[in-house]
């Protein structure tokens, strides 16, 4: 355990609502390592960021945990921890970025004023275990300017003076990064940062997560739903269908022999810039309310055998590092081995 | 000339005039309507005059304990505007001086009941479908459900009729309102990422709660205050008519119409001039509301 930074071991999670529990994540299983850089892929709704909040421990009210779920961090359970544990790794260890720049700066507040009052709270917590000494105004503006400089924003004088409405949508989406980069941390969280911008942005910010990979060691969950940004970024990946993983491999693997069903035809769907929409998948996330009884895939599956509606299957080792949960690769239960298969 | 320029602070420059433009963006937006503008300078007016009663009042010890039997019940003329009461004080002496207890009720209790109601407000919307909402909500229910003239009267009743009193009692009616106002704005910003960021970061509670939230609830807070502070006024008003609130010979805008209504045909004057007081005043308060509902209907930016 001692070379995982992360392991969410068995999460199961639900939400209640007004008609029943909506079993949202079901036995998750991620593993990060250090300096590793994961990502994430699945449809929308498929509980990518419920399983990231439960990661921070910002869960809606009405969400149960399942009291065998395990989330350790350096060997500390995350979901047993109390509040004042919560708030000193939510400041000092794990970072998040979101989808939605816009909606994630205070429209109330300049850019500056916001950058500011992190710098003061990382800062206390070092007065409080170090016995640091305090910082004056000028030099956590001082301290602020750098970290605009180094996520490229140009003229940071100017921004830390502006508030989020005066900002176009990719300096803002910079300006978040530059709030999770504030302090050193040993986990970034990229929550669809480039969902909402358009494709040059995007491609700037992109860019400049990747150089912040390469700069520092710190270990990356980037969450996508485009598989060439996963592609670019990441060292291994998981899958993630209707609340559990489906399927991990390494990165260059996964492109190169996706196996399960899912996971072909996510890449299949991908449009492509020499013409056509690709087949993709049919049919949407089921219900978590009341979820088909087997695999979760089952009713869009294109390869789906008797024995899927019955039983959840099992996670099936194919290699070292490429695993995935599906019936065609048991040869114990009458499915059929890969190079049969393929 | 060079060297002196290279001195100009550029940042603090900018916020200067932003800061400026800020105001000026909102005075265009609240002068739009020329009413809230007349309410404005109403409210100015009267609050200057209360503040210096004791030189704008044309007969300042009328709002005492002052007999003058031979200027008793004169009708409004030239010498006293609004003619005088049966103890022959200046009736416009008495309303100036009575303005004075009108604001000073508005005050104290917008700032008892803007902070608790507000506080308790945020708790609630925060910490949804916990505990804390269901305790703080069902309370705020138990006081919303009563009518808060009601209840301010009862409490009053209970207590020593004096304009503490009345304060107190109408501070502990109205509170509520304003938590429940920003029960419900809190719940639906709670859901905002930026508050979520803010978790994430590690912020505190009240770091959450006072510096995420609570400025972002500020528009439906003002607009909130600056019509109540007319409700409120007639509420005091009303509990002084009753006999409940400051006790004569206190200069009371309530208490002053409750006196003349019994010799109201004859002599209409004595309670009609703080009636229009009243009126007036609450007016202004609500011009005013109207234009800070302009101000943040757009929405900042």
């Amino acid at each position: 355990m001692s070379e995982l930074l992360l392991e969410v071991k068995d999460l199961n999670l639900g939400y209640k609502v007004y008609n029943g529990i909506a079993k949202v994540l079901t036995g998750l299983n991620i593993k990060v390592g250090y300096s590793e850089k994961i990502g994430i892929v699945g449809e929308t709704g498929c509980g990518k960021t419920t399983a990231m909040r439960s990661i921070m421990r910002t869960l809606a009210n009405n969400a149960l945990v399942a009291p065998e779920s395990k989330i350790f961090f350096q060997g500390k359970d995350i979901l047993k921890m109390n509040n004042s544990e919560v708030q000193d790794l939510r400041r000092e260890n794990i970072s998040m970025v979101f989808e939605d720049p816009t909606a994630s700066l205070n429209p109330v507040f300049t850019v500056g004023t916001q950058l500011s009052d992190i710098v003061k709270g990382v800062k206390q917590l070092k007065i409080k275990n170090q016995g640091e000494k305090k910082l004056k105004k000028e030099s956590i503006k001082k301290q602020v300017v750098k970290i605009f400089k180094s996520v490229y924003l140009p003229d940071p004088e100017r921004i830390y003076q502006s508030f989020p409405v005066q900002l176009s949508g990719g300096m803002r989406q910079r300006v978040c990064i530059a709030m999770a980069l504030i302090s050193s941390k040993e986990l970034l969280i990229f929550d669809e940062p480039g969902t909402s911008l358009d494709v040059t942005i995007k491609d700037q910010i992109f860019k400049l997560i990747k150089s912040i990979i390469e700069k520092g060691n710190a270990s990356i969950i980037l969450i996508s739903h485009d598989l060439g940004d996963i592609k670019h970024m990441s060292d291994r990946v998981y899958i993630m269908y209707a609340g559990s993983i489906i399927e991990e491999a390494e990165t260059r693997e996964l492109f190169n022999k996706p196996l399960h069903p899912y996971t072909e035809g996510l890449l299949l769907a991908t449009p492509k810039l020499t013409g056509g929409i690709g087949q993709g998948i049919f049919g949407n996330i089921p219900s978590y309310l009341d979820p088909p009884k087997g695999c979760r895939f089952y009713p869009r599956c294109k390869d789906r055998m008797p024995i899927c509606a019955e039983k959840v299957p099992p996670m099936i080792n194919i290699n070292n590092s490429h695993r995935v949960a599906c019936f065609l690769f048991n040869k114990d239960k009458g499915g059929v081995t890969i190079n049969e298969n393929r | 000339m060079l060297r002196k320029n290279k001195k100009i602070d550029i940042p603090e420059a900018r916020k200067k005039t932003r800061r400026r433009e800020n105001i000026k963006r909102m005075w265009h937006s609240f002068s739009r309507n020329k009413i809230s503008v007349i309410g404005l300078v109403g409210v100015f007016l009267i609050v200057f005059m209360a503040i210096f009663a004791n030189y704008v009042a044309p007969s300042p010890e009328s709002a005492g304990l002052y007999i003058n039997f031979g200027e008793a019940n004169r009708p409004p003329s030239l010498t006293h505007i609004f003619g005088t009461d049966e103890m022959g004080r200046d009736i416009l002496s008495r309303v100036i001086f009575g303005y004075r207890a009108s604001l000073l009720l508005v005050v104290i209790v917008l700032s008892i009941v803007v902070p608790i109601g507000v506080t308790l407000g945020l708790l609630a919307g925060y910490f949804r479908d916990t505990y804390i909402e269901t305790i703080i909500m069902r309370i705020t229910d138990v006081f919303v459900s009563i009518p808060p003239l009601l209840l301010a009267l009862v409490i009053c009743s209970l207590l020593t009729p004096n304009l503490q009193n009345a304060m107190l009692a109408i501070s502990v009616a109205w509170w509520s309102w304003y938590c429940r106002i920003i029960y419900n704005v809190t719940t639906s910003l709670k859901g905002e990422t930026y508050v979520w960021s803010a978790e994430v970061s590690g912020a505190s509670y009240s770091h959450i709660l006072f510096k995420e939230i609570l400025p972002n609830c500020l528009s439906p807070i003002l607009t909130k205050a600056s019509l109540d502070a007319g409700l409120i006024i007639l509420t005091g008003a009303s509990i002084s008519f009753v006999g409940l609130g400051a006790q004569p010979p206190t200069a009371e805008l309530g208490g002053m119409v409750s006196s003349g209504c019994k010799l109201l045909p004859e002599q209409w004057w004595i309670s009609m001039a703080p009636s229009l007081a009243i009126v007036l005043l609450i007016m202004c308060f609500n011009f005013i509301g109207d234009g800070i509902v302009s101000i943040y209907e757009k929405g900042r930016g």
